[in-house]
C-alpha cells in the first residue's frame, strides 16, 4: 500500500518509491531509503503526513505519500518501480516484487 | 599571520547558525551569494595567531544541484577549495545527518565533525563512541553544545592543528579523504563505491549510491552508538499531539496569531514606536528648529530638514520598533520549532493556491506590516514558493492603510464604517487568492514541488541567537530608513514646494503638475482630480500619508491631529461614495510603499522582478477599482 493509507502510529518498512527521479532521488536523500522503518505519526486523506524514520520527523505533502510504498515487513522483496541508472534518465526497471507499474502515468517531476 | 577559509557545513536544524553565531559574534558579513536570494554570512575570527574567515554555507541535506543552497554549498566547496570545513551534525540524529558528512569526504575535503547538542544526547541516555567514530571516517570528531558554546575552543583548536603542520595548510588528498586514511571503514567503503562506479558506468548520484552511503552509516552506527534507553514519547511528542489535532490545531494557531498582533501592536511594538513618534515630534523636531534658526538657516532649508527628512525619515523609523518586536515573536516561533507546525496546519488550504503551509507565516505577517512580511518569505527554501508569495502578499492590508480607509469610511458610510473596511480585508484576501490562481496557473505552471520538510524536535530559543537574527533582520530596514527611503522624503519634499520658477504652493508645484499629468488615468476609477493623484502618488512614500497630503492639496494647510476631522469635511465636494470606494479599493491593492519596493528589490535580487510586480499591483490596481467603480454606476449607484 501506499503511505498515504497507512494508518498512524503503526510502523512501515520502506518498499519502494515511484514517481521521478528527483522525487525519488531527493526522498532516498533524505533517507527515505529500501527497508527503512517508517512510523506514521499523523496521517489525514489527502495530506499531508507526518511520518517518522532514521530519528526524525518529517512532513510530506500528500503528493509524495502517494507515491511511497510501504509493507509490514512480511512480504519480502522490494519494490522498485522505476530507478533512475544513471546519466540523468530515468530507466525504469522491472519491479522484483511483482509489483504492478501503477505509476507509470505520475511521472512528471 | 596565517590565513584560513573555513566552510561551515550542515543540514537545517542542525545548530549550524547557532554555531556560527557563538563563533563570530557580531563580527559577521551578511550578504547574498552572487546572483540568489539566498543569504550568505562571513564572520572574521582571531585565534592563536590565525586569521580565521568562517563562511556559513546554506543548510543542504547533501551536496547535489537540485536546489540552489546545494548548488552553492557544492561550488563554495569543490571550487573555493576551504582550507577545513566544519560540518555539524545533531548528534541526536547522526542516522541522517551523517550523510552530508559523508558526500564531504567522499569529495575529498578536510572535515571537521562537530557534533552538536550532546547535552540531548545523554539526557536522551545515548553513548556515542567518539574515538572509534573518528578512527573509522578517518577525521576529527568534537562533541559540542554550540547553544551553550560548550567544546568550542576544542573545535577552534582541532580546526586550527589541522593546519599549523609546518606552518602552511596540510596537504589535501583527493583519494580517500585524509592523507595516511587507508585503514579507515571510510575508505574501505570508498574504494568499493569507485569500484561499483567503474563497473556499472553510472552517475555518482544513482540511486544505488545513496543506498550505499546509508547502508555505511547504518553499519558505523551500529559500532559507535548505542541508544541505551528505549526511546518512549517525548515532550516534543506530547505537544505535537496537541498542537497539529485535528480540532485543536487552528485554534491554538489564531491564539498565537493573537498574540502576535498583540506583543507588536499592543504590548510592545506600538508602545515604543509612539514614544518614539512623540520624541520625532516634540524633542527632535523643536530643536532642529531651534538650532536651524540660530543658525540663520533659510527658509527653505529649514522645511527640506524638518518636513522632508525629520518628517519622511522620522515617519519611517518609528515602525522600527514595530518591526524589531515581530521579528522578535517570529523568531521566537521558529527557533521553538512551532513554526514548522504551522505550516503542517495549513498547508492544504495554501495548496489550493500553489503555495505550502509554510507561505503562509509571510501572509500573515502582511496584515501588520507588508516590509517585514516580504522579509519573512526568507524563511521559504523554494525560490518559486518565494516569489509567489511576495508577489501576493502585498495585497494583505497592512496597518499602514487602515488610517485611510478610517477617514473615508466615517465621512461616506457612516454607521458602517466596519462592514467597509472589514470588506476591504476581505477583497484584499481574495485579490490575492485569485492571483496565486492565476499565478499557478501561469508564470509559475511548470514547476510543481514535492513538499517535504523536517519537523526539528521543540527546543527552547537560545536568547543570544534571537538577538542576532532579529538585529540582522531590523538592521536592514534601517539601512533602508538611511538611504533609499532618506533620498525619496528628500526628492517627494523638493517636488512637492518648487516649480520650475523657484517655491510654490503645494497647488502649484512639480507634484501638483505631474498629478494633472496622471489624472485622466484615473477618469474610469471615478477620482480624475489631481489631488487624488498627488495623495496617491504621496502614498507610495508610506500609505499613510495619502490622509495627510489630502489635507494639504484641498487647501488646508499642514494639519496634524485635527486633519482626519477637517479634510472629512471636504470631501464630500470631491468624492461620491462610489467613487470613495473606488479610492480605497486603489488604495489597498497598489503598491505599498516604497520600504515594500525596496525589500522588494533586496529578496527578489533582481530589478525585472521588482519592477514587474509593482508594475502588476499598480495594474491590478487600477483594474479592479475601475471595475468597482463602473459596475456601480451601472448598478445606478
Amino acid at each position: 500500500m501506499t503511505l498515504d493509507m497507512a494508518e498512524p502510529g503503526q510502523e512501515y518498512v520502506l518498499r519502494g518509491i515511484y514517481g521521478g527521479c528527483k522525487l525519488r532521488r531527493m526522498l532516498l536523500e533524505r533517507g527515505l531509503t529500501e527497508g527503512v522503518k517508517i512510523k506514521v505519526i499523523k496521517s489525514q486523506p489527502k495530506g499531508p503526513i507526518i511520518v517518522e524514520f532514521r530519528s526524525s520527523r518529517i512532513m510530506l505533502d500528500g503528493m509524495c505519500a502517494r507515491k511511497i510504498v510501504v509493507g509490514t515487513g512480511q512480504e519480502g522483496g522490494f519494490v522498485s518501480v522505476e530507478s533512475c541508472g544513471g546519466k540523468g534518465k530515468c530507466n525504469r526497471r522491472r519491479a522484483k516484487g511483482g509489483w504492478r507499474n501503477r505509476g507509470q502515468d505520475e511521472e512528471g517531476v | 599571520m596565517p590565513r584560513l577559509t573555513v566552510a561551515l557545513a550542515g543540514n537545517p536544524n542542525s545548530g549550524k547558525t547557532t554555531l556560527f553565531n557563538v563563533l563570530t559574534g557580531t563580527r559577521q558579513y551578511v550578504g547574498n551569494w552572487p546572483g540568489v536570494t539566498v543569504e550568505k554570512k562571513e564572520g572574521k575570527i582571531r585565534y592563536k595567531g590565525f586569521d580565521i574567515k568562517i563562511v556559513d554555507l546554506p543548510g543542504t541535506y547533501s551536496l547535489n544541484t537540485y536546489s540552489m543552497e546545494e548548488v552553492i554549498a557544492k561550488n563554495f566547496i569543490s571550487g573555493e577549495d576551504p582550507d577545513v570545513v566544519i560540518n555539524i551534525v545533531d548528534g541526536t540524529n547522526l542516522e541522517r545527518h551523517l550523510y552530508l558528512t559523508v558526500q564531504l569526504l567522499e569529495l575529498g575535503v578536510p572535515v571537521v565533525l562537530a557534533l552538536n547538542m550532546i547535552d540531548e544526547v545523554e539526557k536522551k541516555g545515548f553513548r556515542i563512541d567518539y574515538e572509534k567514530l573518528s578512527g573509522m571516517l578517518g577525521i576529527d570528531v568534537v562533541p559540542i553544545t554550540a547553544a551553550k558554546g560548550v567544546g568550542i575552543t576544542d573545535l577552534l583548536e582541532r580546526v586550527t592543528a589541522k593546519n599549523s603542520v609546518g606552518g602552511k595548510p596540510a596537504e589535501k588528498s583527493r583519494d580517500g579523504g585524509m592523507p595516511g586514511a587507508e585503514q579507515t571503514a571510510f575508505f574501505e567503503y570508498y574504494r568499493t563505491i569507485q569500484q561499483e562506479a567503474r563497473d556499472l558506468h553510472t552517475e555518482e548520484a544513482s540511486e544505488d549510491l545513496i543506498q550505499a552511503r546509508y547502508d555505511f552509516i547504518d553499519g558505523l552506527l551500529s559500532q559507535c552508538l548505542i541508544k541505551s534507553k528505549k526511546e518512549g514519547r517525548t515532550l516534543s511528542d506530547r505537544i505535537d499531539t496537541v498542537v497539529t489535532n485535528k480540532v485543536l490545531g487552528i485554534p491554538i494557531f489564531l491564539g498565537f496569531l493573537y498574540l502576535m498582533f498583540q506583543f507588536t501592536f499592543a504590548w510592545v511594538g506600538q508602545p515604543l514606536a509612539d514614544l518614539l513618534d512623540v520624541f520625532f515630534g516634540d524633542v527632535v523636531t523643536p530643536l532642529t528648529e531651534e538650532l536651524l534658526q540660530a543658525l540663520g538657516a533659510a527658509e527653505w532649508l529649514k522645511s527640506l530638514v524638518i518636513d522632508g527628512v525629520i518628517g519622511g525619515v522620522g515617519g519611517v523609523v518609528t515602525f522600527v520598533p514595530l518591526i524589531f518586536a515581530l521579528f522578535l515573536f517570529i523568531a521566537v516561533l521558529e527557533d521553538s520549532g512551532y513554526m514548522a507546525r504551522v505550516a503542517f496546519i495549513t498547508d492544504r488550504a495554501m495548496r489550493s493556491i500553489g503555495l505550502s503551509g509554510k507561505a503562509f507565516i509571510p501572509m500573515i505577517i502582511g496584515f501588520g506590516c507588508t516590509v517585514p512580511a516580504i522579509m519573512a518569505t526568507r524563511t521559504l527554501e523554494d525560490d518559486r514558493d518565494r516569489k509567489l508569495t511576495m508577489l501576493i502578499v502585498p495585497f494583505m492590508s497592512c496597518g499602514a492603510r487602515l488610517p485611510v480607509y478610517a477617514l473615508f469610511a466615517a465621512v461616506f458610510f457612516p454607521g458602517n464604517e466596519t462592514n467597509v473596511v472589514f470588506s476591504l480585508y476581505i477583497l484584499g484576501i481574495v485579490i490575492a487568492v485569485i492571483m496565486g490562481l492565476i499565478f499557478k496557473n501561469t508564470l509559475f505552471r511548470s514547476e510543481t514541488v514535492p513538499f517535504v520538510m523536517e519537523l526539528p524536535p521543540y527546543r527552547i530559543p537560545v536568547p543570544r541567537s534571537l538577538v542576532l537574527r532579529v538585529w540582522d533582520r531590523g538592521k536592514e530596514y534601517l539601512q533602508k530608513a538611511g538611504t533609499i527611503i532618506f533620498a525619496m522624503a528628500v526628492v517627494v519634499w523638493f517636488l512637492s514646494s518648487f516649480n520650475l520658477g523657484g517655491p510654490a504652493d503645494m497647488a502649484d508645484s512639480l507634484l501638483a503638475g505631474i498629478g494633472k499629468g496622471l489624472a485622466p488615468l484615473f477618469a474610469a476609477n471615478g477620482f480624475g482630480s489631481w489631488e487624488a493623484s498627488v495623495a496617491l502618488l504621496t502614498g507610495l512614500a508610506a500609505k499613510e500619508v495619502v490622509v495627510a497630503t489630502l489635507g494639504v492639496v484641498y487647501g488646508l494647510g499642514e494639519l496634524a491631529g485635527e486633519a482626519s476631522a477637517q479634510v472629512g469635511s471636504v470631501l464630500p465636494q470631491h468624492f461620491s461614495a462610489l467613487s470613495a470606494y473606488a479610492f480605497m479599493v486603489f488604495v489597498l491593492l497598489y503598491t505599498p510603499c516604497l520600504a515594500v519596493v525596496a525589500v522588494m528589490k533586496k529578496e527578489f535580487a533582481s530589478w525585472k522582478w521588482t519592477a514587474f510586480a509593482v508594475f502588476y499591483q499598480l495594474s491590478v490596481a487600477w483594474a479592479v477599482s475601475a471595475l468597482i467603480f463602473q459596475g456601480g454606476r451601472l448598478l445606478g449607484l
